[in-house]
């Protein structure tokens, strides 16, 4: 039994079309009408995880309180190097490149957000703010998917939900369809020649067509449909625009990839990829050091990703996340330990920018949690939601956060109505 | 005792064992007061070790099938670190599981479409004696030569006689336009390495 490439690509229920100029055209010029009428299904959520818990006081700093600097005597970031955003907090100096983002209202903070769980291991922490069940270890797949699997509206195409990294997180685990990309120009088969790759390519692919099963060949047929899109996309050839500069370092190539698919408008509504180096136990460092280091890298890269996608970022909208934060006192080591909530940003076009959000619980001893880390007085799943509502249009947030009920109520504001 | 048992199922069975099978091992357990030997035994001699849903149920781990892949060439591995690295490539580091709970058994941790693709990389890079730190004698697993001979060779001694004709047929029409027959060979070998069959137990 031979299967043509014709068959192939309609059961994978693949839209080449969507590679054409006229459904962008079309979109740009319906939005210049209405921008208020976007199609959901191009509206793109970009997630960053901070590996490691961030240290959420010195990311977004309270300057204003005389306490951070009681506690943190060798590593806060002293009053005259921080960027000043309300009178209260300000910007870790390394993030300089975001400060033009903030004053243009596409950046917020949100501020002592985390998880109703009182872990402090980085696994259980990591686990549940992926799989969105805080508490719960049973949960097999990750809210990412969930929301993939029940909202129907969004066309499922090879590259719907996307991690940029050799495996799939547990974020993206799950039923619907994902894909894990750890070099966009690597993905496929590789071979010497052209034509060589292509005869493989196209072997391997009958190979499972005709005799894989099960998850083999859901997966199989997904990464033959993203290798014939890709091919056309060839990445090799992307130059990023507006002369965006991204730093060298995997988060710099992984949202240079992310630009780029989403650019090639393949259908992208979910990436996702890792940050590391966040766990800064011993001499974490103040306006320079260790922290410093990863802060300048993401804030540099997120200011190449907005500048390079231009016009794009209205419909996108780039969240990061981590864990937990860190402790208010410093340590011995000069470094932070393990803490509970911590500060999560928000950048793109939809975003109700240009302010840090969230109920800030303050930093004395009496207000925190536990009697040392700063307290969580807004649940991830509440901003997670307020995104997947509000900028991805999702409709049954039950079924992709269970035993939670979201209530817009205490959604924290992070974009524009 | 469930938990565990339900775990060496989950391994030796079916990412979804029956209740069966591990009611059987927690059987052995208790008659064995904890004896693996005893526990594993039980596993395997039960009716749900060799039931047609269970058999080849499970799909190899990265480290099951570079393991099982370098095998079934006979290749040679150097004493460096190279072809773990291959390993951990295809996703699974050795020794370098973040969390405390050991890698996981289900396909879902290992199959996705980029894995695949690499797992397919892999296997044309090891019958074309290109991965990294092995040897590959493949003359002492099938010779080159007529294309019908290879691939029966190919079917018996690398995919356990479990070669779906869909295979056959797809490696009949690749191979015929091949002249050269070690050429041909690799082509086979990498192609039933990286195909479907070789991905499971």
């Amino acid at each position: 039994m031979t299967i043509s490439r014709r068959v192939f690509v309609k059961s994978g229920g693949l839209a080449l079309f969507s590679f054409g100029l006229d459904p962008l055209f079309l979109a740009r010029a319906a939005f210049a009408v209405r921008p208020s009428a976007r199609p959901p299904d191009r509206r793109i959520l970009v997630c960053l995880f901070q590996r490691g818990a961030v240290d959420g006081l010195n990311m977004i700093v309270p300057h204003g309180d005389p306490i951070y600097y009681q506690e943190r005597p060798r590593i806060a970031v002293p009053e005259q190097d921080v960027l000043d955003l309300d009178g209260y907090f300000g910007l870790h100096p390394r993030l300089a490149a975001l400060k033009p983002l903030w004053d243009a209202k596409t950046l917020a903070a949100i501020h002592a957000i985390g998880s109703p769980d009182a872990t402090r291991s980085h696994f259980d922490a990591q686990d549940y703010m992926e799989s969105g069940t805080p508490g719960v270890k049973a949960t097999p797949d990750g809210w990412l998917n969930r929301y993939c699997q029940h909202d129907r509206e969004h066309q499922d195409t090879p590259f719907r939900a996307v991690a940029f990294g050799p495996q799939l997180p547990r974020i993206l685990a799950g039923t619907a369809p994902s894909l894990a990309i750890d070099d966009l120009r690597a993905f496929g088969i590789r071979a010497p020649r052209p034509a060589a790759r292509d005869r493989l390519t196209r072997a391997f692919e009958e190979l499972y067509a005709g005799s894989a099963t099960g998850l083999l060949s859901t997966s199989s047929r997904e990464a033959f449909e993203a290798v014939q899109m890709l091919k056309r996309l060839d990445p090799g050839q992307y130059r990023p625009a507006n002369g965006a500069d991204y730093p060298r370092g995997r988060l710099g190539k992984a949202l240079l990839e992310i630009a780029q698919l989403i650019k090639a408008d393949v259908g992208l509504q979910v990436a996702f990829a890792d940050v590391t180096g966040w766990d800064t136990h011993v001499n974490q460092g103040a306006t320079e050091g260790q922290l410093a280091g990863r802060l300048g890298e993401l804030g540099q890269a997120l200011a190449a990703f907005t500048r390079d996608l231009g016009e794009w970022m209205r419909d996108v909208v780039v969240l990061t996340m981590s864990e937990f934060g860190r402790t208010v006192r410093e340590n011995g080591s000069s470094g932070t330990d393990h803490g509970h909530a911590t500060a999560m940003l928000v950048l793109g076009g939809p975003v109700n920018g240009g302010r840090v959000l969230g109920k800030w619980p303050g930093l004395n001893p009496a207000q925190r949690f536990e009697g040392r880390d700063v307290a969580v007085t807004t649940d991830f799943r509440d901003l997670f939601a307020e995104l997947l509502a509000r900028h991805l249009g999702a409709r049954d947030l039950s079924a992709v956060f269970p035993g939670f009920s979201p209530d817009p109520a205490r959604f924290p504001g992070a974009l524009s109505a | 005792m469930r938990h565990l048992s339900r775990q060496l199922c989950e391994r030796f069975v079916n990412d979804d064992p029956p209740d069966g099978c591990v009611d059987d091992a927690v059987a052995a357990w208790k008659r064995s007061s904890g004896d693996i030997r005893e526990v594993l035994r039980a596993i395997f001699h039960g009716p749900d070790f060799w039931a047609a849903e269970n058999v080849r149920a499970k799909v190899k781990t990265p480290l099951e099938f570079v393991v099982s892949a370098a095998r079934a060439v006979a290749a040679e591995p150097d004493t460096s670190p190279r072809l773990a690295q291959v390993v951990a490539r295809l996703g699974e580091p050795l020794f370098l599981h973040v969390a405390p709970d050991g890698y996981p058994e289900r396909e879902t941790a290992w199959v996705n479409s980029g894995a695949l693709l690499d797992r397919m990389n892999a296997a044309v890079a090891l019958a074309a004696g290109k991965l990294q730190g092995v040897t590959v004698a493949l003359d002492s697993i099938v010779s080159a030569g007529d294309v019908d001979q290879m691939i029966g060779v190919v079917n018996e001694r690398i995919l356990g006689g479990t070669m779906s004709e869909n295979t056959k047929q797809v490696l009949r029409r690749e191979l015929a336009g091949i002249s050269d027959p070690v050429q041909a060979r690799a082509l086979a070998v990498g192609l039933a390495i990286g195909g479907p069959e070789f991905q499971r137990q």
